[in-house]
């Protein structure tokens, strides 16, 4: 039933556990077939990317990891609980984060507020607690604003905590989004463009710091980009999507000189070289 | 740091930083100590002061400052649009009131007055503080807030599911529901001792009134109560706006399928607010039932009363808790104050002058703030003028000029009085900055929040 389980599996270092197991998720919009038996193994710590040209269904595949679209057939695991028909605050629960392609902060709170609103899932204290300020319900307060200063620290927007969210530059509200989501202590973290929007400089900063933020809290991460400089530089295996199909999966150095994806890329069967970095980047600003 | 796990960590932070346990107590208590100092103050040594007429605007004030700020949970925090509060109110003015009226009946044999000095509104009475009636009140108060709390658990749970303007359809035909329900029951009420004792307690229910009214009611609502509702309504509204637990509601209004995202069970917090939201409704209808000189009728608690609260809600800034408290007063004594307008200089100079001063120097809208305020009292004596000049009575007109009052502001300033901000926060250009836990440490330059047109 899945064409790519096996290629999925074999490299990167050893055997290190499988932590999201997809399996031929698919889902259609009236006639349209937008995913079709969509299948990923993605073990503890690794960072894949999600490429594909516009339209091909990256988002989609998103959408129905994190449960905003509920998959036709197929299943989702996280270790070893299945995600299948759950919502999605309970796959955030489960440990799965996500960032949105077009950014989606909660814009009149401040910076602080929307990391601290994150932590929220992992809080204890109930709502008579909070009502009655027992003791917990302080400490918890004050650990949530702890953690959540670390995070934003971490992100460099410690000293911006106090402004509202919408007030923040581009650049900033992307990483603030990162923030939030790792505010739940994820374990797989889904990156919808990331660096869309950012400029070089940016986008250097960017990939240094999903590289630390993998390291740092042990995640496994999966991003959509469409930067190729970007994507072919962080990322160790590739997913190709056209159509919403899998046309291709591996390594970078494999999926640039697939010839697949240099036709779905460039539209022509000709033409041997790789997938030039230059051609897909500036194609979505 | 290599701990993936904050939830663990989370934990042990907060056992670290929890405060010691000593003054535990006290911190969780005070404030609502402080509540009921207030009411006894107000009711023992204020009321004595001041008028009739007054201390009935002052109850009035109270229970409007309850029905709004219970709202401003619903439709300011969560940001779902509800307009059927007065059904919840009715829900709670109608148990309040058959638990104190059928009450009194089976304890003392007469729907009498049965209370202490802290529940008698008109008449200045040595009694003690509290009496046995006191406590058939109060619990008839909380009795009729968690029968409208059940009633928003049934309501909102299916309906919550809903989004914008179906939600609004359904929380107002739940209000119509709730009015026709007991406008259709019998117009009997039960006044013969005998009869009441006779019948089974279950069946007392069934005379409201009906489509009259439910009359004959003891007037238990004094300041005391009703502030002292409200001030709790004030302080758990403040505590929860403040928590964790605020700020999941807050998200869920500023981005439902982000706050979802980040694991906030949206439903689950709606129908909380809203069952919150719906106990204070309830206590406020409870409050309302005894106040002197109102005859229970479900007429009354209909939809207009909802765009009532509504309208306070707005005007104060959907999500501004002294917002919504503050425009609450305002439109209680506006129409009030339209029935025979005022020569306002003398006040203006006293007061308004002073507050607008340090509302533009808190606020930095400097030229705009003052030309408007000016624009308004020149407003305010032109229609004096007018009045005295065409001999016409502006009690007549007054509702038009609250209408219009309101429209203005709509154009002026479409966030409400306070946007989503505190008055306190007003300085501040970002809300819900973090409180307490830390010192503010970002540059005041920026000029954040400037939404107004």
């Amino acid at each position: 039933m899945t064409p790519h389980a096996a290629t999925t599996n074999g490299s990167g270092a050893g055997a290190a556990p499988l932590l999201l197991d997809v399996d031929g998720i698919s889902i259609s919009f009236g006639g349209l077939k937008a995913v079709s038996s969509f299948s990923l193994k993605l073990p503890k710590g690794r960072l894949a990317g999600l490429i594909g040209p516009n339209g091909a269904g990256k988002t989609t595949v998103f959408n129905l990891l994190t449960g905003v679209y509920k998959s036709d057939t197929g299943t989702i695991r996280l270790g070893d609980r299945v995600l299948t028909g759950l919502k999605p605050y309970q796959r955030a629960a489960a440990g799965l984060a996500r960032t949105f392609q077009n950014i989606r902060l909660f814009p009149d709170l401040s910076v602080l507020d929307n990391v601290r609103i994150a932590c929220h899932l992992r809080a204890r204290e109930t709502m008579a607690g909070a009502i009655f300020r027992s003791r917990y319900h302080t400490g918890e307060e004050r650990a949530m604003t702890t953690l959540s200063m670390e995070l934003l620290e971490i992100f460099d927007l410690a000293h911006r905590c106090d402004e509202q969210a919408k007030n923040l530059p581009y650049g900033d509200q992307r990483r603030l989004e990162i923030a939030r989501a790792l505010a739940t202590s994820p374990k797989v973290l889904l990156l919808d463009e990331p660096a869309a929007g950012m400029n070089p400089q940016e986008k250097r900063e960017l990939r240094d710091l999903i590289r630390s933020i993998r390291d740092r809290f042990g995640l496994t991460i999966l991003l959509i980009e469409h930067d190729m400089g970007l994507v072919m530089d962080i990322c160790e295996r590739i997913t190709v999507l056209d159509h919403g199909v899998i046309i291709a999966e591996g390594t970078p150095g494999e999926v640039q000189q697939n010839p697949r994806v240099i036709e779905a890329y460039l539209g022509s069967t000709e033409g041997g070289s790789p997938v030039p970095a230059a051609s897909a980047n500036g194609e979505e600003a | 740091m290599t701990d993936t796990t904050t939830s663990n960590r989370l934990r042990e932070e907060a056992l670290r930083l929890r405060p010691s346990a000593a003054l535990a107590p006290v911190r969780s208590a005070a404030p609502f100590l402080a509540c009921i100092l207030l009411a006894v103050v107000l009711q023992v040594w204020v009321r004595p002061l001041m008028g009739d007429f007054y201390a009935k605007l002052l109850l009035d004030i109270g229970t409007n400052v309850i029905l709004a700020v219970s709202l401003t949970m619903v439709n300011g925090f969560t940001g779902q649009f509800s307009i059927g509060h007065a059904a919840f109110m009715a829900v709670g003015a109608y148990t309040s009131a058959a638990i104190v009226y059928y009450g009194s009946f089976r304890l003392w044999g007469d729907p009498l007055m049965h209370g202490g000095t802290l529940s008698a509104m008109m008449h200045g009475r040595s009694d003690p503080l509290l009496m046995s009636g006191d406590l058939l009140f109060l619990g008839s108060l909380v009795a009729g807030g968690l029968l409208a709390a059940v009633c928003g658990y049934v309501v909102g749970l299916p309906s919550l599911r809903l989004k914008g303007d179906y939600l609004a359809i359904v929380t107002l035909g739940f209000g119509e529901i709730v009015r026709v329900l007991i406008q259709s029951q019998t117009t009997d009420t039960l006044y013969d001792p005998e009869q009441i004792a006779q019948t089974p307690i279950y069946e007392l229910p069934r005379y409201l009134g009906g489509a009259l009214g439910f009359s004959g009611l003891p007037f238990y609502s004094s300041l005391f109560w009703a502030w002292l509702a409200a001030a709790v309504t004030l302080v758990v509204a403040f505590r929860l706006k403040y928590s964790t637990y605020g700020r999941a509601f807050l998200s869920i209004r500023e981005d439902e399928i982000a706050a979802e995202a980040m694991g906030i069970h949206t439903t689950r917090y709606k129908v909380r607010a809203f069952v919150i939201a719906a106990f204070f409704a309830g206590v406020a209808g409870g409050i309302f039932a005894h106040t002197v000189g109102v005859q229970l009728n479900a007429q009354e608690l209909g939809f207009q009363k909802s765009f009532d609260i509504l309208i306070m809600v707005v005007l104060g800034g959907l999500g501004s808790i002294s917002g919504a408290a503050i425009a609450a007063v305002i439109l209680t004594i506006l129409p009030e104050l339209l029935r025979q307008p005022p020569c306002i200089w003398g006040w203006a100079m006293a007061f308004i002058v002073p507050a607008a001063v340090l509302w533009i120097a808190l606020s930095r809208r400097r030229v705009r703030t003052a030309v408007l305020i000016a624009l308004a009292l020149g407003a305010w004596e032109a229609m004096r003028w007018l009045a005295r000049e065409t001999g016409a009575n502006l009690a007549d007109y007054r509702m038009v000029l609250y209408a219009l009052a309101l429209i203005i502001m709509m154009i002026v300033r479409p966030q409400g009085l306070l946007g989503i901000r505190e008055v306190w926060e007003l300085r501040r250009p970002r809300p819900l900055a973090a409180r307490g836990d830390r010192g503010a440490g970002g540059e005041p330059g920026t000029a954040g929040g400037r939404v107004s047109l």
